[in-house]
This record gives structure tokens, C-alpha cells and sequence, in this order.
């Protein structure tokens, strides 16, 4: 389960002068919902069609399994694809639109009957058959993508941005479909989007790349948690920073001496010594609020907003700059303009470099 | 004063359309006209249909006719086909040079390609005859074909070969299952507008035919030469009904062709979701 089963060694992809993807280094475990996130332009559909054998890359190796799939095109590879747009046939009807790779593997008749009529039941397309791609509401276009690239029953499902052309009630309601079907089915998939949110609520595991290179592999939690560069910090939910010195390392604890001029606790990657620069996150959920201005450090509510479950706030902190706030339940809640006492959790700020 | 002015120009129209259609409609008249001189009506009669069926000459140039338009447009789609693939991965520059070559095979009078084919094939040896002719029509026929299946290359989705490539078809079978069905609409039109312009052609065929059987067309000609006879009014008639029919069934395609690529383009509704 924790072996790698798509591995992409220093891969390399650029358009002529513009590097897509710069030596990238990517292991993918069999069987569960991995997730490439990142902003546009980070390299993370090329990664995608580079796996789909719809891009070579100009140096590296990429294995499927066992198997060196660098130069084998795309019709050859036991991997199939989720676009952006559907990609639908406008001229076949849904049972041809999935039958399509069916036919291509020259299956009897029989089985293609057999097998599409299935994979309509489970993307619960059953009574649409007939109907051609443009008569499809949007997400029903995108089931019948879906189900079309299932029904090859590829080693690995690739998804791109699957849901990104989607209202927002719709896209939550395919999430729970997609993470149901990928369970019930077992396949790897690979799901690329720029929604961290999206990406978080469905996936076992998650990579965040820049600029073609990959910053980060981890679990939701860890990226979130434990961002190991500045950029996974900012690009994964909302983060504080403050910059400061370590003054004490002691393993994975550190203590840090903020350029505002306070001294705090907090945690971050091994290896990092006592006077190396380093930029605190805090969590907007982390930062405790008192009413009393004297209790940690001073600041003032300039914005506060109500979301239902939780508030946010925005602090004005003459040191610090601007500071987001989340907080929970029905105690907490500060008046605009209040002057507030505000610190964190010691185990909640995370260091990076 | 305003009303008078309208009233002239109304009638000077009337006057343009009529000389314009007096021709045919004296034709069509005369094609049943029992009358062999065609000075006065004297009843109906189709006879002249019945000789002109009868004639082995008009008969042979049919069947030269029918030859070298299905021809033309087999040579004129598979051009038209190919260069727009080519054209539909073309660099900008690669694509204006493609498109300056085509407008010119479209605007040069047909008359000069005529000229110089004859004489091209005179001095390399090339026998003038159907062939000859087949060559000149697509020259010009093949240009107006890739314009049509260019406009419809247009329309195709990229991703949809990627997708089919994706569910494992070869190039091959990317082309067959999607591709030329994608362009199908495009291919039709093209392939009807062919056959009719090189249906009703007579310059170019008149240059390069030879001695060989003449198309229809060509026929017509030689006939009104030595004798104008009815006959040559109802093959008239015959050739203008079965053109214009081809032509009004190319342009409902293409017509039809216009709203498919606008339904295309209109996104699918999400509210009856």
C-alpha cells in the first residue's frame, strides 16, 4: 500500500522557453486519492498529461507499476483520463461515449454492453443513454467522463480539475461521489486542482508544487500542520507570519526571538540552529483572543465578520502588522474597534526556513 | 416626389431582374415548345426531352460529366482534408502561406489555369483528355473544398483527441472516430459544391479535354455552334434543375453546418441540474 506505484524520477517537461515542469521527483502510492495542488501555471496539469503519456518529457523516467511507461504514448498506457472539459464525443450518445474505449480494445460486444451498462449505474446515468453530450446538464457531462474512463478499469484515474467548471452546491455534492467511487472501485486516482479545500476534503495524500517544482508531499494534516516552505504555508489555508532568530533549538522545539521583540515557543522541521532566520506561522484558529488588552500582545479589531460556524476577525497589532483570527463557539466574540489581548498556542506555531 | 423616386427605382429593378431571368424562363418555355424554330408557341410537347435522352452524344457527355465531377471532388476533399490538418497544427506563418495559395487558386480567372495547363501538359508530353480535365478542375475546386472543411477544422476541440487518444485509440483510429466524424458536415458541403462547379464547367474542360468524349457542357456548346434547336432548351433545363438542386442541398448543409457550430458554443445549462 505505502509502495510507491506511479514514481516520476527527475522529470523535466518545457514548452519552448517556458519550464513546465523542472526535475520532479514524484512517488504515488497504489489505491488511494492522491491530489497535485498548486496555483495555475505550476506545472501540475503537465504533470498529469506526462503520467496520461499526452506530454514526454524531455529528461527523466516515468513507471506505472513495474513499468517504464516514459516513451509509451498514450494509447498504450493503463491510465486513463478525467478532463477539464469532459471531452465528450458531441456525435456518439452517453453508452457510445463510454463504450469508446471498450471498442478500441476490441472487446465482444457483449462485455462492452455488459460493462457500460454497469458503469452507467454507478455514475447513476441509468436512463440517459440515449442522450447526446450537449443535452447533459454539466454534471452529468462530467459523470459521463467519468464513467468512460473508468470502465477501461485503468490502474490509475487521472482527474483534472474535473470539477472546476461546476456551481459550488454541485461541486460538493460530486466530492462525497468521487471519494465514494474511488473507495468502492480501489483505482489510484491522481486529481489535479488549484483548490486546496477540494483537495483536502477528498485526498489521502496531497503534493503542492510552484513554479514546476514540488514543494511538498504529506497528508492534508501534515501539509497543513507542518507546510515546509513558506510558499505551502501561504498557498494552504490562511497563515500569520512573523519573522524572527531561533534563540534556543532544542530537537523539533524551538524557541524564537520574534523581530517585534518577544520570545515564543514553537515547532518546525529538525535542523535548524540558533540563529537562523525563520518565519513563525500561526494559524488564524490559533490565535486566542482576551478582552483584557493586557494580557499577551496588544491589538485592535478592524473587520469581523460572521460565517455561521465560526467569526473572522482582523486584528490591527502595531508590531505585527495584520493578524487573521478564526474563532469558534458562541463565547467568543470581540466588538469592532475593541482593544484585545492577543497570543497562541505554543504547540500551534510552526517554523519554516 | 419621394414616392415617384421609389416608383423608378422600383421599376428599374423589376427591369434588371427580368432581362437577368428572361433567358431561362424563354428556355424553359421553349424546351416544351412544339415549335422546332421556336418563333410561336404551338402547344406543349416533350419531345425535345425525349430526343435529348435519346441522343448517344448528349448521353456519352453526361457520363464524361458525371466521371469527372466525382472524381474532382474524391481528388478535391482528400486535398482539402489533408492540407487542413495540416493547416490545423500549422504555425501562423505556414498557415498565411497555405491560405494565400488557396485565394489564389480562387481568385486567378480560370481561364489563365486553363491556359497554362494546356500548355504545361503540351510540353511535357502529358495526353490532354479526362484525366487532363480531372486535374484542371481540381486545381480550383480543391481551393473552394478547403475553405469549407478549413472553417469547420476550426470547430474541433483538441481535447477530443486527446480524450480519444487518453481511451486508447492509434492516430489511426483517432482520425476515423473522431476526427472525420467532426468534420463530416464540413466534408459534405465541400464535397456537393465541388461536384456541382465541376458539373456545369466549361472553360477548363474545353481546354484540356482533347478528342476525348466531351463533358455535357462542352457538348452543349458544339451543339448551339452547328444548330440551335430545342433540344438544346430542355438539356438546358435538365442540367439547371439537377445543379441547382445539388447547390441548394450544399448550402442547407452549410447552413445547417452554421447553427450546429453556434449550438456548440452555447454552454450546457446547469439549472436543470
Amino acid at each position: 500500500m505505502n509502495e510507491a506505484f506511479v514514481r516520476l524520477e527527475g522529470v523535466r517537461k518545457s514548452f519552448g522557453d517556458l519550464v513546465a515542469v523542472r526535475s520532479l521527483d514524484l512517488a504515488i502510492p497504489q489505491g488511494g486519492f492522491f491530489s497535485i495542488i498548486g496555483p495555475s501555471g505550476c506545472g501540475k496539469t503537465t504533470t498529469l498529461r506526462l503520467i496520461a503519456g499526452l506530454e514526454y518529457p524531455d529528461t527523466g523516467r516515468i513507471y506505472v507499476g513495474d513499468r517504464d511507461v516514459t516513451r509509451i504514448p498514450a494509447y498504450r498506457r493503463p491510465v486513463n483520463t478525467v478532463f477539464q472539459s469532459y471531452a465528450l464525443f458531441p456525435h456518439l450518445d452517453v453508452t457510445a461515449n463510454v463504450a469508446f474505449g471498450l471498442v478500441e480494445e476490441r472487446r465482444p460486444k457483449e462485455e462492452i454492453r455488459r460493462r457500460t451498462a454497469e458503469m452507467l449505474r454507478l455514475v447513476q446515468l441509468a436512463g440517459r443513454e440515449r442522450a447526446r453530450p450537449r443535452q447533459l446538464s454539466g454534471g452529468q457531462q462530467q459523470r459521463v467522463a467519468l464513467a468512460r474512463a473508468l470502465v477501461k478499469h485503468p490502474l490509475v484515474l487521472l482527474l483534472d480539475e474535473p470539477l472546476g467548471a461546476l456551481d459550488l452546491k454541485l461541486r460538493k455534492e460530486l466530492q462525497g461521489q468521487l471519494k465514494d467511487i474511488q473507495r468502492r472501485v480501489g483505482v489510484t486516482f491522481i486529481y489535479v486542482t488549484h483548490d486546496q479545500e477540494e483537495a483536502f476534503s477528498m485526498s489521502d495524500r496531497v503534493a503542492v508544487m510552484d513554479h514546476g517544482v514540488l514543494e511538498q508531499v504529506g497528508t492534508p494534516e501534515e501539509v497543513y500542520r507542518r507546510p515546509a516552505t513558506l510558499f505551502v504555508a501561504t498557498f494552504v489555508g490562511e497563515a500569520n507570519r512573523f519573522t524572527g532568530k531561533v534563540s534556543v533549538a532544542d530537537g523539533g522545539r524551538y524557541r524564537v526571538a520574534l523581530d517585534g521583540g518577544t520570545e515564543v515557543a514553537a515547532q518546525g522541521p529538525p535542523g535548524l540552529v540558533p540563529g537562523q532566520a525563520v518565519t513563525l506561522i500561526v494559524r488564524p484558529e490559533h490565535v486566542k483572543i482576551e478582552q483584557d488588552s493586557g494580557a499577551g500582545l496588544p491589538a485592535r479589531v478592524t473587520d469581523a465578520s460572521f460565517m455561521g460556524p465560526v467569526r473572522h476577525l482582523k486584528l490591527e497589532s502595531g508590531r505585527f502588522g495584520t493578524l487573521v483570527v478564526t474563532q469558534h463557539g458562541e463565547a467568543a466574540w470581540a466588538p469592532l474597534d475593541a482593544q484585545v489581548g492577543m497570543s497562541f498556542n505554543d504547540g500551534a506555531a510552526w517554523l519554516v526556513a | 416626389m419621394r414616392a415617384r423616386r421609389h416608383l423608378l427605382t422600383g421599376l428599374i429593378s423589376a427591369l434588371v431582374v427580368l432581362f437577368l431571368w428572361a433567358p431561362l424562363v424563354n428556355a424553359g418555355i421553349n424546351s416544351f415548345n412544339r415549335d422546332i424554330l421556336m418563333a410561336a408557341w404551338k402547344g406543349a410537347t416533350l419531345l425535345w426531352y425525349r430526343t435529348a435522352l435519346a441522343d448517344t452524344t448528349v448521353k456519352a457527355g453526361l457520363g464524361q460529366t458525371i466521371t469527372i465531377g466525382l472524381a474532382t471532388t474524391g481528388l478535391s476533399l482528400a486535398l482539402a482534408v489533408t492540407g487542413a490538418l495540416w493547416w490545423r497544427r500549422a504555425t501562423a506563418r505556414g498557415r498565411r502561406l497555405f491560405d494565400l495559395l488557396t485565394y489564389l487558386r480562387i481568385m486567378m480567372p480560370e481561364v489563365v489555369f486553363a491556359v497554362a495547363l494546356f500548355l504545361l501538359f503540351s510540353k511535357i508530353g502529358f495526353p490532354l483528355g479526362t484525366l487532363a480535365v480531372i486535374i484542371g478542375h481540381t486545381v480550383w475546386n480543391s481551393a473552394y473544398a478547403a475553405l469549407i472543411v478549413q472553417a469547420r477544422v476550426l470547430t474541433l476541440d483538441p481535447a477530443l483527441d486527446d480524450a480519444a487518444a487518453d481511451l486508447g485509440a492509434s492516430p489511426w483510429r483517432v482520425f476515423r472516430r473522431v476526427t472525420i466524424p467532426g468534420l463530416l458536415p464540413g466534408i459534405a458541403a465541400a464535397g456537393l459544391l465541388a461536384f456541382t462547379f465541376s458539373f456545369d464547367d466549361v472553360v477548363t474542360s474545353y481546354f484540356l479535354v482533347g478528342n476525348q468524349t466531351a463533358p455535357l457542357p462542352v457538348v452543349l456548346l458544339s451543339m448551339i455552334r452547328f444548330r440551335i434547336t430545342p433540344e438544346i432548351n430542355a438539356i438546358g433545363m435538365m442540367v439547371m434543375v439537377f445543379t441547382v438542386s445539388l447547390f441548394g442541398a450544399a448550402f442547407l448543409t452549410v447552413s445547417r453546418l452554421g447553427r450546429g457550430a453556434r449550438r456548440a458554443l452555447s454552454l450546457p445549462s446547469l439549472a436543470d441540474q
